[in-house]
Formats: structure tokens, C-alpha cells, sequence
């Protein structure tokens, strides 16, 4: 079971419980605020560049160094955000954002400020528009205008599933957007390496959950067309040369189910991850 | 209050530990030349490897900065571990403010 799941899933997957939502999560837990105390979601764009910076000078000194930045950029967002452990986030494939959308009101779309630091995009380009925010925190939006530039656009949920399988059909990695966990703040669509929290997971392993499901191949089904390939952000998803046909590295495998909608044949098909012993721990 | 001990916290370190210490490019940005680089964005968009990062320095309740008002964003050389020292930062600055020394 995944740590959030044990904590606050009550039986189910936790991001579809809708007590996860509830009003009162908006502000932090009071056992969270000992670190700089801050409204969900407004944390420090430069802390968090910091940290990061901080990790990667630490590689150069060495590895009880390293050790030790990535142990204290654990323990400051656990005490600012709080987290457990440093997990801000968790890939969720299409089937279980279309059950998110339906639980949580208002949802607003944003623009991402990962793609904003990262490649400059202005945030009223409409092309910058792939984060969604959800709940309370939505209706205090006007607050903030130097995050939320490009403005907010409310969308019911149809539209929002819609905009979900729009992303999918590009090629977007769903993962939920955790400021302060419990309190589920949004919907992120990222990829390597423009995501800030996918690249902080693959290249460090902080930051986002892997998903609870696993992709696999029926062999039978595939006939090696590679359109799966493309879509894999995470290196799990290879062509099989031998055989023609595509493998997946279960052990790799985030769960984000992207290979899953884009096969024309259904070959692939998304497994729980509890159900496969040797997984059920590799988050 | 969560008790940490009792869970299983998941800890996954992709990089390997036996190679460190790793030695990354130096990249150095002159502040005084790179003023409106949001504006600019000229760094950002051309890096092969996305190194940099930009951000507002000030974030004001209520208020919307402007990113031709200098000084109001910085960028910040993040990756440095991915820089392969291509150059390409450098040549396309207009203002000569970047430098990558090993």
C-alpha cells in the first residue's frame, strides 16, 4: 500500500476518497506549520529552486554530502508542506483523473509554472494552460495575480474530461499536485525534463509517487506497431526487436498509463500494482 | 501528528553514490548585464539540457509585476549536472552576461 494510502486512504485509494478534499484541508495540518508558516500553494519559488540547487553542488562534494542535502530538502518540505517523507505528488493515469474531476468542485484551469521557469512561456500563452487547479483554493485566486497571470478558466466536468483526454492524446504524464498532501491542490500534465517535480523523481528520487497500477503486454495483442514507445516518459517501454513486439520494465513502470490509451490493438493493459507481489512495495 | 516511524517511508536514489564526487561545469551569470531575463528568454529556450530556471524574486499579494521592469526576475544556472558545454547559452545571449568554465 502506498504511505498515503495507509494514512488517509480509509480502504480506498486515497485520491479518490473524497474526504481528502474537504475544505478544512485547505489550510496546513497543524502538526506541518512548524517550518515558515504559508497559505497552501504559496510557497517560496526560490526556496524550492535552492533546494534543488543545494542537491546538485552536494554532488560535487560527495556522497555523505549528498546524503545529507537530500535528507534536509526531505525534512524542509515535510515541515513547510507537509509531507511525509518528501512526496509531494503521484502519477494517476486518465481513468482515475476522470473519478477525480467528478468528486472535487471548481476546477480551474491554470497555467504551469514549471514550464514558466523552465522555458520562459508566458503564462497567458495558451499553450502554458495544462495544470488544473481544484477546490477551495480556486475561489481565492484573484489574491494572487502574479501566480495566476494567465487568469483561471472554470470548466465544468465534461469539459474537464475533455481537456484531461486532450493531454493524453499529447502525450502528458497526469500526476496530482500536492501543496501541503492531504489537501489535493490539482491536476499537473508534465514530461520529462520540463516537469520540475518528474525530473526531481527520476533523476534524485524526491518528489512524486509512481502510480498504483503497472502496465503489461499481451503478447498475442501486439504486433509491433511502436506507437507505445513514443509516449514513455520514464524508459520503461523498449521495442523488443526479436519478437516485434514492445516490452515493458515493470520495475520501471510508472503507472501513468499513457501506453495504454495510445495502443490501437488494447495490447496493453494497466494491472494493479498490489496485485503483483514483487511490485507492491516499488514506489 | 503522523508517526514517521511506524511507516514505510519509500526511499528511492537513483544516483549512484559509489561516483560521487561528480564535477560539474561552472556557470556564472553577470547580474548586472542580465536585468529582464524573463523578457529575454533567450537562455531558457535555446538550452538543450534546460539548466536554467527563471522565477520572481518578489512575490506581492496583490500585485502583478512586469517582466520588462528590470530586476524583478532572475535566472538561475539549476542544472548544472546536465550542462554538456555546448556553448549555445553563451553565443545567443545579447548581453554577453553568461560563462561556463570547467
Amino acid at each position: 500500500m502506498c504511505i498515503y494510502c495507509e494514512l488517509w486512504g480509509d480502504g480506498m485509494i486515497w485520491y479518490l476518497n473524497p474526504k481528502n478534499y474537504a475544505r478544512h484541508m485547505y489550510t496546513l495540518p497543524k502538526e506541518a506549520k512548524a517550518g515558515p508558516s504559508k497559505p497552501v500553494g504559496e510557497a517560496d519559488p526560490a526556496g524550492y529552486i535552492n533546494l534543488e540547487r543545494a542537491m546538485i553542488d552536494a554532488m560535487e562534494k560527495g556522497p555523505e554530502e549528498y546524503e545529507k542535502a537530500m535528507k534536509f530538502a526531505r525534512d524542509m518540505v515535510d515541515a513547510t508542506q507537509g509531507s511525509v517523507g518528501g512526496w509531494m505528488g503521484q502519477v494517476v493515469p486518465l481513468r482515475d483523473m476522470e473519478k477525480m474531476v467528478e468528486i472535487c468542485n471548481p476546477l480551474g484551469l491554470i497555467a504551469c509554472i514549471c514550464r514558466k521557469a523552465m522555458l520562459g512561456l508566458e503564462e497567458r500563452c495558451p499553450e502554458n494552460m495544462t495544470c488544473m487547479g481544484m477546490g477551495t483554493g480556486m475561489l481565492k485566486w484573484e489574491r494572487y495575480p502574479e501566480r495566476y497571470k494567465g487568469g483561471v478558466k472554470f470548466l465544468t466536468v465534461e469539459e474537464a474530461k475533455q481537456w484531461l483526454r486532450d493531454l493524453d492524446k499529447r502525450g502528458f504524464v497526469h500526476s496530482l499536485m500536492l501543496f501541503g498532501p492531504r489537501f489535493i491542490a490539482g491536476i499537473c500534465n508534465c514530461d520529462y525534463p520540463i516537469c520540475d517535480a518528474l525530473t526531481m523523481r527520476l533523476d534524485h528520487g524526491f518528489n512524486m509517487l509512481k502510480g498504483h497500477y503497472v502496465a503489461m503486454v499481451d503478447s498475442n495483442q501486439c504486433n509491433g506497431c511502436g506507437i507505445c514507445v513514443q509516449r514513455c516518459q520514464f524508459g520503461a517501454l523498449k521495442m523488443n526487436v526479436t519478437q516485434d513486439r514492445a516490452n515493458i520494465d515493470q520495475m520501471r513502470c510508472f503507472g501513468c498509463g499513457l501506453c495504454e490509451t495510445a495502443c490501437p490493438r488494447n495490447a496493453i493493459s494497466l494491472v494493479e500494482r498490489a496485485k503483483i507481489p514483487a511490485l507492491q512495495e516499488v514506489w | 501528528m503522523i508517526d514517521k516511524s511506524k511507516l514505510k517511508i519509500p526511499k528511492v536514489t537513483p544516483v549512484d553514490l559509489t561516483r560521487l564526487p561528480l564535477k560539474f561545469p561552472k556557470i556564472e551569470i553577470d547580474r548586472t548585464k542580465c536585468t529582464v531575463p524573463f523578457w529575454c528568454k533567450k537562455c531558457l529556450q535555446t538550452c538543450p539540457q534546460v539548466v536554467f530556471q527563471v522565477y520572481c524574486k518578489q512575490l506581492i499579494k496583490l500585485r502583478e509585476s512586469d517582466p520588462r521592469e528590470p530586476g524583478i526576475y532572475e535566472v538561475l544556472p539549476v542544472r548544472r549536472d546536465k550542462c554538456n558545454m555546448c556553448n549555445k547559452c553563451v553565443e545567443v545571449c545579447p548581453e554577453k552576461a553568461i560563462t561556463i568554465t570547467l
